[in-house]
């Protein structure tokens, strides 16, 4: 529950219910949404491309966090229904020459489709047989587009497209690029919001809590099951649309299961349930990727006595292991936990507690 | 004493003179960055180690000998991209704006999936050092690979088969390899290419697909065995390889394999053991770290004693000295066409279709390489190197260069 300033009530539903209550809050919203917009005039094109991959992710961690945080079903095929997308987004540029507006939205619906059919055996599974099921996905996924007409989906050529276009114009800078990804984002978070306060979202919930009490309370399993996985993969297939859009050739081994276990780590490290902590999860890993990379040429440069540039960028790699593990123990309700406990004792401060 | 002071004076003028002379000479040259995506934290972290020392042994060399006539200075920077598409497309906005390189060096996959598609646009010529697969053989691209693809290679060592063969049936292939793996079917799919294209001279009898990182593979090899292959192609890692030579053993059979660069013998018998290689060969379009004659080896056993004193001579020293060599020679090329100071990507990518880079100014790493806007790789005099294993000691099968016959696109 969030603590309001002093005198803000809410005289009727709309007002409970709105996520922006105060004059500050709005001020802080609009600015933050003009630093977004005005990011390609002052950010460095490195701080451009981070975040544009950031975003992307974010799309499908967040997705993830609605099938495993939300609806507590394990998923480990997260990258191969983000694949999904991106082959499917590909197909319809490269081959059918849909515009993106349309294309990336069919990825999504590519990627709920696969999401959805191993969703399925959810309703009979759970835990580690559903995480086995979910690896069956991301284990098929490449024999999938392999197998398929090369004309589909390139086969194991892969696919190359053109850039996005907005009439005449070519969304093919990073500038550009960073509009169309952040402003997907933008859309997929406020949805992924919205949906945790919808009637859905309850019963996904309840589905988490317990699958038994939901059921005997009128919720439908399979549907519901099935939704969810369907859902968190129509998000991933989103983020395949996206990445194809940015890199405009897809492949296979680009969606491997070392990408879905590092989304997985990332809700963990933001916050399972949350989808405040799938975003926080997602940046903080995302920097602390980037830094060890900043970090290890330099330590080399300083210390080249130490075994030269491979120790220190290896070393980097037990770093980020590392953190992650004292995360784990010293905050295992994630990032988002410790954001909220700290905007709680800002908002009651100089008391410690109410 | 006026003297001695007079004389330490005009020895002072001197040395100034000749320091500040030294010091704006070397600030004349005009220092440009090459930028190399490294593997330090991913999956091929042990080719660091022979990468590392070739590519600043050459780059030392070529600064102070060519460089320094020229007025050039080059400084390679790299970069862990963990072998990681998303890392690499994360990387490059910063590298292309931060160091504004005029070429990259690619290490693999991910440098072409994430470039490929930008590299015209950011006009900045890639080279790469492996060799190329059959969905990167296109026209007009800013990627250079200085060897064909892996069916190419392959089949230029069956050139070799050829030319001993005395039995009037083609020469029958068998292939190990894994599914789902564009690179590695792609290796099948050129192999069946070039056999279909030729049923009188090679029969592809089968492929048995295997797991990437198998545990034992005999029944699948025990199956390939019966359909009586003479040679078995196997371009994809070490654990396979070894898998093989096991499998073959527990079945009392020696069908010789034929390994690429990345799996070759050198690699292969670290893994298990010379002895158990007898008989099996290697094969890539690149110089053989056996060679030991050529220019390159020569520069590589000058500089090493001053630079890095453990560093190996193997086959992926040669391929990245090769990649930075080729890399070097082009910078050259566009230095003499439009002045040192002048040097961007584009005109890299201009001088490499200026004429073919000689074996000679290749310092003998590669053969003769002419590019073509037809293929990222030389289309024109293609030539591999091969090296086996033949009583108990690791030899090139030929000295020669063997040359490859074109193949059709597949």
């Amino acid at each position: 529950m969030a603590v309001l300033p002093c005198g803000v009530h809410s005289i009727n539903y709309s007002q409970d219910k709105a996520f922006i209550r105060t004059p500050a809050q709005w001020i802080c919203f609009i600015a933050f949404l003009l630093i977004v917009f005005a990011g390609p005039f002052f950010l460095p094109p490195r701080m451009l491309g981070i975040i544009i991959i950031t975003g992307i992710t974010t799309v499908a961690v967040v997705g993830l966090q609605i099938t495993v945080g939300l609806t507590g079903q394990i998923n480990l095929g997260q990258s191969a229904f983000m694949g999904m997308g991106a082959f499917t987004t590909a197909t319809l540029a490269a081959n059918f020459n849909l515009p993106f507006w349309l294309s990336i939205p069919a990825g999504g619906i590519g990627g709920a489709l696969l999401g959805a059919i191993f969703g399925i055996p959810a309703l009979r599974v759970k835990g580690f047989y559903l995480a086995l099921t979910t690896i069956a996905a991301q284990i098929l996924f490449p024999l999938l587009i392999t197998r398929m007409p090369s004309k589909w989906f390139g086969g194991a050529n892969g696919l190359g497209l053109a850039p996005a276009k907005i009439g005449s114009f070519n969304l093919q800078s990073d500038q550009s690029l960073y509009y169309l990804i952040m402003g997907v984002t933008v859309i997929m978070l406020s949805f992924a919001f919205n949906l945790t306060r919808s009637r859905v979202g309850r019963a996904l919930m309840a589905v988490r809590d317990n699958d038994i009490v939901a059921e005997i309370m009128g919720i439908n399993l399979f549907t519901y099951k099935t939704l969810a996985f369907g859902i968190g993969s129509l998000y991933a297939g989103i983020a395949g649309g996206l990445w194809a859009y940015y890199i405009r050739y897809v492949m296979v081994d680009q969606f491997s299961l070392w990408f879905s276990v590092w989304y997985l780590g990332m809700i963990i490290v933001g916050g399972v349930g949350s989808i405040l902590g799938a975003i926080l999860g997602t940046a903080f890993l995302r920097a602390l990727q980037e830094l060890i990379t900043i970090a290890g040429p330099w330590f080399g440069q300083i210390f080249p006595q130490a075994g030269g540039g491979a120790l220190w960028f290896s070393g980097m790699n037990i770093i980020l292991g590392g953190v992650i593990i004292l995360f784990l123990i010293f905050e295992p309700k994630g990032l988002a936990h410790r954001w909220n406990v700290l905007k709680h004792s800002f908002r009651i401060w100089p008391y410690p507690y109410l | 004493m006026w003297e001695l002071r007079k004389k330490m004076g005009c020895l002072l003028v001197v040395l100034v003179s000749f320091v500040t002379f030294s010091a704006l000479h070397a600030s004349a040259a005009t220092e440009y960055k090459i930028t190399f995506s490294a593997d330090y934290s991913g999956p091929y972290t042990y080719l660091m180690k022979s990468a590392d020392p070739a590519q600043k042994i050459f780059v030392t060399w070529w600064n102070e000998t060519v460089g320094q006539k020229a007025g050039i200075k080059i400084a390679i920077k790299a970069y862990d991209t963990r072998y990681n598409p998303a890392v690499v497309a994360s990387l490059w906005p910063g590298i292309l704006s931060g160091d504004k390189p005029i070429l990259h060096l690619g290490l693999g996959g991910p440098d072409v999936a994430s470039l490929m598609k930008r590299l015209p646009q950011d006009k900045v010529p890639m080279f790469m050092s492996t060799g190329t697969y059959g969905y990167c053989w296109l026209p007009d691209q800013w990627m250079f690979q200085p060897r064909p693809t892996y069916a190419h290679e392959f089949r230029g060592f069956l050139s070799w088969v050829q030319k001993n063969w005395k039995e009037a049936s083609p020469i029958r292939i068998g292939a190990l390899s894994t599914q789902g793996i564009p690179a590695y079917e792609d290796q099948i799919k050129g192999i069946q290419s070039f056999c279909a294209e030729e049923p009188k001279s090679f029969e592809f009898t089968d492929v048995e697909w295997i797991k990437l990182v198998p545990v034992s593979i005999t029944s699948e090899v025990s199956r390939l065995a019966k359909k009586k292959p003479d040679y078995i192609y196997m371009g994809t890692n070490s654990h396979q390889v070894v898998a093989l030579i096991r499998a073959q053993k527990e079945l009392g059979i020696n069908i010789p394999a034929v390994m690429a660069t990345h799996t070759d013998i050198i690699i292969t018998a670290a893994a298990s053991s010379m002895n158990d290689l007898e008989g099996h060969y290697d094969v890539g379009a690149c110089n053989s770290p056996l060679d030991k004659t050529i220019e390159a080896y020569q520069i590589f056993e000058k500089y090493r004693p001053r630079l890095d004193p453990n560093a190996p001579w193997d086959l992926n020293a040669v391929q990245f000295a090769g990649q930075i060599v080729l890399a070097l020679r082009a910078v050259e090329r566009a230095a003499k066409k439009i002045g040192a100071a002048n040097i961007t990507g584009e005109a890299i990518y201009n001088a490499m279709f200026e004429g073919p880079f000689t074996e000679k100014e290749l310092l003998g790493l590669w053969p003769t390489l002419q590019y073509t806007k037809e293929a990222p790789f030389s289309t024109l005099n293609m030539k591999v190197k091969s090296s086996t294993v033949k009583n108990g000691k690791h030899m090139l099968t030929t000295p020669e260069w063997i040359p490859i016959p074109a193949i059709k696109k597949w």
